[in-house]
């Protein structure tokens, strides 16, 4: 039997979930700092939003509003198939950094595997005429941001450092570390495809399971999301 | 301009961010930034940002959201230059 967790109230129709990550070591700081480039990823309300939260260096606030962003796409694309990543159009409303979060940034451990930590960041999001509500953790040069449809939705999530940097390598990576999160006895039982929009489903025994997963990989890091359903408790 | 000469030119413009040279080499206007390239999501703005330089452009993001494969890509780029002239 694997970890389950529910969110109460849970909207049928927005089960969904989706996370992403951004590697900072692998960001142009200079370029991403040109208003040219970070004006193509934030409105106006979001760059002046930043005045309220420059306790991060400017840098971090635009990768971490955009893994704010990427990971809400990643969310609703499962309930509108037909979207497009619109990062202009997925607004970040509302951040509240936590006290912790800049010890949380500047931490000098590298993280090799997590799958539970303090959040760094809530936010809330609109999108599509949604609301969503989105958590962000910080681990040393690494930013982590996952999307849910509701603030107290429990989302198991992992994330793993890893050397493998072609991505069908990250691909089978972050595969794995999502099998190796449920019971080792469970995991030849558990595989995952990407259907044919491009999200993964996950099959228990062959048969597919209702449970969303979101897969990310950027730099060095793999991490997934994943909300399991009632249903799933049967592992 | 024509679509076949930015095409081969946007394979010079994706190559830094492509790790898969093979699939590069090989793209058509159907082939899809992220899905086939597997390009990281995380370069996509830089990648307007170099095609911006490369036509001498300006690409927003209202243009740049329809962008999902290299035939789209090759639709703005052709967009913005008319615009331009």
């Amino acid at each position: 039997m694997y970890r389950c967790h529910f969110g109460k109230n849970e909207r049928k129709e927005l089960i969904s979930t989706g996370n992403d990550i951004v590697d900072l070591s692998k960001i142009d700081n200079q370029r991403t700092a040109q208003p040219r480039f970070f004006g193509k990823m934030l409105v106006p309300a979001e760059i002046e939003m930043y005045n309220a939260h420059n306790e991060l260096p400017f840098v971090t606030y635009v990768w971490l509003l955009w893994s704010i962003k990427e990971s809400v796409f990643k969310f609703h694309k499962r309930n509108n198939p037909a979207l497009h990543f619109a990062p202009r159009k997925t607004i970040v409303q509302e951040l509240s950094v936590a006290p912790g979060a800049i010890l949380q940034l500047n931490n000098v451990e590298t993280v090799d595997y997590m799958y539970k930590a303090d959040v760094s960041v809530r936010s809330v999001i609109s999108l599509d005429g949604h609301t969503f509500y989105g958590t962000s953790y910080f681990y040393k040069d690494v930013i982590h941001s996952i999307a849910q449809a509701h603030r107290e939705t429990e989302t198991q999530w992992a994330i793993q450092r890893t050397d493998k940097d072609t991505y069908e390598e990250q691909s089978l990576a972050v595969r794995e570390l999502f099998t190796k999160h449920f019971s080792y006895s469970n995991t030849e039982r558990i595989s995952v495809r990407k259907n044919e929009v491009g999200y993964p489903v996950v099959t228990v025994d062959g048969i597919v399971s209702n449970m969303p997963v979101s897969f990310s990989h950027h730099g060095n890091y793999v991490a997934f999301s994943c909300l399991p359903q009632k249903s799933d408790c049967v592992l | 301009m024509d679509r076949q000469v930015i095409l081969e030119e946007l394979k010079k413009v994706l190559a830094p961010y492509t790790v898969n040279k093979e699939a590069l080499n090989s793209i058509n206007e159907e082939t899809s930034l992220t899905q086939d390239l597997k390009i990281n999501s995380a370069n996509l703005v830089d990648i307007i940002i170099d095609a911006e330089n490369k036509y001498d452009i300006e690409i927003d993001m209202d243009a740049a959201e329809k962008i999902n494969n290299v035939g789209s890509c090759i639709d703005v780029i052709l967009e913005k230059m008319k615009e331009k002239n």
